[in-house]
């Protein structure tokens, strides 16, 4: 048996300038726009402090194990997703070519919601801002009637921005405003990706680490601001009732699964490009650990600014009252004040009755604006927007809170990029001579192509779509093929070889077991709860409509039959490689099981093995 | 400041100002401006008497279109806003948004793409210099 010429060190493959920049990619790619906007709505729907505990155990028993396994696989085989599970076994090579369709799917619709960030980041310019006013209507006789009966703020994002239609078959037209923010978006990440690593390396530098400075700022600033004591009292009061609730370790799970951004194939392009000896097991609980440190950190600015807000809309709330009352019972000018609104509430209810029941008071209730919890677009076009506005200076907070959520979302987008790029690169149909600025930039316009659909004014709607359904049950079934691939097909006793052989250690009890029962077990009960969940949830959707008798509250819509068979398609068409490409590998096998020259699949292992 | 009875004497001559400028009648005097009903909350009910015959009072709708003429010249007088000093029945008019000529946002966008434009041609202009070498 000859032993095979051991590789050659050089083989040609770009690597990482320093272990910094693969850190940095690596962090920015888990650390995107969930960090700011889901995991703090997260915390207050479930019972504040209290959730940290589902979230801490989800990150010990699911997210590290599996971010160690990503980064140890990319590592050891030195390829991209495509290639890296078709070495392991072409029975799993699905699993690669699955989570290249997720990352392809992400693409389309992530870098469509930075346009929207870009969108408001230009119009942060100017002086008022435009989401603080509303227009006038065409005979300049009152405000414009859907900006009045919503508020100025609602009006700017549905109608200037997305255009948006009152339901998802009407296509609506191309909003031009977007599609040109939209080309600048992909012309960005040509920018940064056009040579692969090697431009990410160098722009991970800025994306990735100026968010932590503008959240500082806003950590410094928001802790400010009056009321920021009820928000961050509110946010983090355990309550621990709620652990009770099932939903809530299933929303844990599900969020640091998501956060941390596995199953895309990214962190294994990542890692592919490391030198063959590097404590991966470091890199892996480093990463995870900052990226949860990183959402508790988000929370706090975000929670202080949205207590400020709740507090400047309850005092609003009673400066109306108050000058309700002052004009009904003609009493002079600051006889009541906040403080004494209540004695005065009350005494006013004994003395007249009937006049004070007439005046229609609101209630003003501190809780009830805590209360209002949103997440996702709604919370940074919305909410915070409308906070933003109510801050001294909102042009420098509103450049300042775009920036920061648009470089959280390029850095993400450069892991998705390449997760398409690098098993591109890697297939024998790509011919070498093609220049990798020439690859890249046909990713970037056939991306750019496709993603003009989202700026119809249905998009939001299909981007909705494409979240729920295209990025998050796919993920679960192709992390659930990783763990069990690496674990009992290429047999979890190799695997610890080279990893000794990586990190000059063998993976201690906690990661055996971790690998072998506890991540593949969690994963199928959270696949398993995910799945029961989705199907017990009626498919409808918000719509908003102008026309709507409770505009503006959203209208509930149900979803018509050909969009429910593209979210089923969405959920399926990445999963469904895993098994289609397995049967095709039998077949051939079975095919050509006469033939002695085919390889087993055992010969394959991590380059350099055979020492 | 204290509302006290030299500020009525003020509105009293800003309305009676307000009657001069709008209508040809141009001696409406102080002492046609009545008020009455002064409240401590500093609300108050206030006619215009013809100045000729003390007894017949000037059509609202009149007094109405003075005051809307004259309103911010009125608010200045006493430092205060439409906000603050409210007639009822009159709404004031609202001042449309400003909108310079260019969008802003066109201005910012087009300095954003040209940056980026500009680097990617850099950029690929130096691949390809590499490659000839």
């Amino acid at each position: 048996l000859s032993v095979p010429p051991e590789m050659p060190k050089e083989d040609g493959r770009p690597k990482w300038d320093n272990k910094l920049q693969y850190i940095l990619s690596c962090i920015g790619f888990a650390v995107g726009l969930g960090n700011v906007w889901r995991f703090p709505y997260l915390c207050q729907i479930h019972g504040g402090g209290a959730f940290l505990i589902p979230y801490f155990i989800a990150l010990l028993f699911e997210g590290i194990p599996l971010l160690h396994l990503e980064l140890a696989l990319g590592q050891c085989l030195r390829k991209g997703s495509i290639s890296a599970w078709n070495s392991i076994s072409p029975y799993i090579g699905g699993v690669g070519v699955g989570s290249w369709m997720v990352s392809l799917l992400v693409s389309l619709y992530y870098n469509t919601v930075l346009t929207w960030v870009m969108w408001y980041f230009i119009n942060s310019f100017q002086e008022p801002l435009p989401w603080s006013v509303c227009p006038l209507n065409e005979n300049r006789t009152e405000l414009n009637e859907e900006c009045y009966e919503s508020t100025a703020v609602n009006y700017f994002w549905y109608r200037r921005s997305l255009n948006i239609t009152p339901d998802v078959t009407e296509s609506g037209t191309l909003q031009w405003w977007l599609i040109l923010c939209l080309a600048a978006c992909w012309a960005i990440v040509y920018l940064c990706t056009i040579r692969g690593i090697e431009t990410t390396g160098k722009a991970i530098y800025v994306t990735a680490v100026f968010p932590y400075l503008v959240l500082t700022i806003f950590l410094i600033q928001g802790l400010t601001l009056p009321g920021a004591t009820d928000g961050l009292a509110y946010l983090f009061t355990p309550n621990l009732n709620t652990l009770k609730n099932p939903r809530v370790w299933l929303d844990a799970a599900t969020q640091i699964f998501f956060s941390l951004s596995l199953g895309f194939g990214g962190l294994i392009a990542f890692s592919s490009y490391n030198p063959p000896k590097n404590d991966c097991e470091k890199d892996a609980v480093t990463v995870a650990i900052v990226n949860s440190m990183t959402s508790l950190y988000a929370a706090i600015p975000v929670f202080s600014v949205l207590g400020f807000k709740a507090t400047t809309g309850y005092g609003d709330c009673l400066d109306r009252n108050i000058n309700s009352i002052i004009n009904e019972f003609d009493l002079p000018e600051e006889s009541i004040m906040r403080q004494n609104y209540t004695a005065w509430i009350s005494f006013l209810n004994s003395s007249y009755p009937e006049r004070t029941a007439g005046l229609k008071l609101k209630s003003c209730d501190l809780q009830e604006f805590l209360d209002q919890s949103v997440s996702g677009t709604g919370l940074a076009f919305i909410v915070f927007t409308q906070a933003i506005i109510l801050m001294p200076g909102s042009q420098a907070w509103a450049i300042l809170f775009f920036i920061m959520l648009f470089s959280l979302g390029l850095s993400s987008m450069f892991g998705n990029i390449e997760g398409v790029f690098t098993p591109l690169l890697e297939l024998r149909i790509i011919s070498k001579s093609i220049p990798k600025e020439l690859l890249s930039g046909i990713i970037c316009l056939v991306c750019f192509l496709i993603a003009l659909s989202f700026t119809l004014g249905s998009g939001s709607y299909w981007i909705d779509i494409f979240d729920s359904y295209a990025s998050s049950l796919p993920l679960l079934v192709i992390a659930f093929f990783e763990v069990i691939g690496v674990v009992y097909i290429y047999k979890i006793k190799r695997f610890s070889k080279d990893l000794k052989r990586m990190t000059g250690r063998k993976p201690n009890l906690y990661w055996q077991i971790t690998w072998r029962f506890i991540s593949p077990l969690l994963l199928l009960i959270v696949f398993i709860a995910f799945v029961t969940l989705q199907i017990q949830k009626s498919p409808t959707y918000a719509a908003w409509n102008p026309k709507y008798e409770g505009f503006p509250m959203k209208e509930e819509k149900v979803y018509p039959p050909w969009v429910l068979a593209i979210c089923v398609l969405l959920a399926l068409l990445p999963c469904v490689f895993v098994p289609l490409i397995a049967l095709f590998h039998l077949i051939k096998r079975m095919c050509s099981s006469k033939d002695p020259s085919s390889v087993r699949p055992e010969a394959f292992s991590c380059q350099g093995a055979n020492s | 400041y204290a509302w006290d009875a030299h500020e009525e004497y003020l509105f009293r001559a800003m309305v009676a100002f307000a009657m001069r400028r709008y209508s040809s009648k141009s001696m409406t005097q102080i002492s046609n401006v009545l008020l009455c009903n002064v409240t401590g909350r500093v609300s108050f009910w206030f006619v215009v008497t013809e100045s000729s015959q003390n007894l017949t009072t000037v059509p609202g709708r009149e007094v109405e279109a003075a005051i809307r003429l004259t309103r911010h010249r009125i608010n200045s007088a006493f430092l205060l806003s439409d906000k603050t000093l409210q007639f009822l029945k009159i709404p004031s008019t609202l001042s449309p948004p400003v909108e310079p000529s260019t969008p802003v946002w066109l201005i910012v966008f087009g300095v954003v793409l040209c940056l980026v434009v500009a680097a990617i041609v850099f950029l690929i202009v130096g691949g390809i210099r590499q490659r000839k070498r």
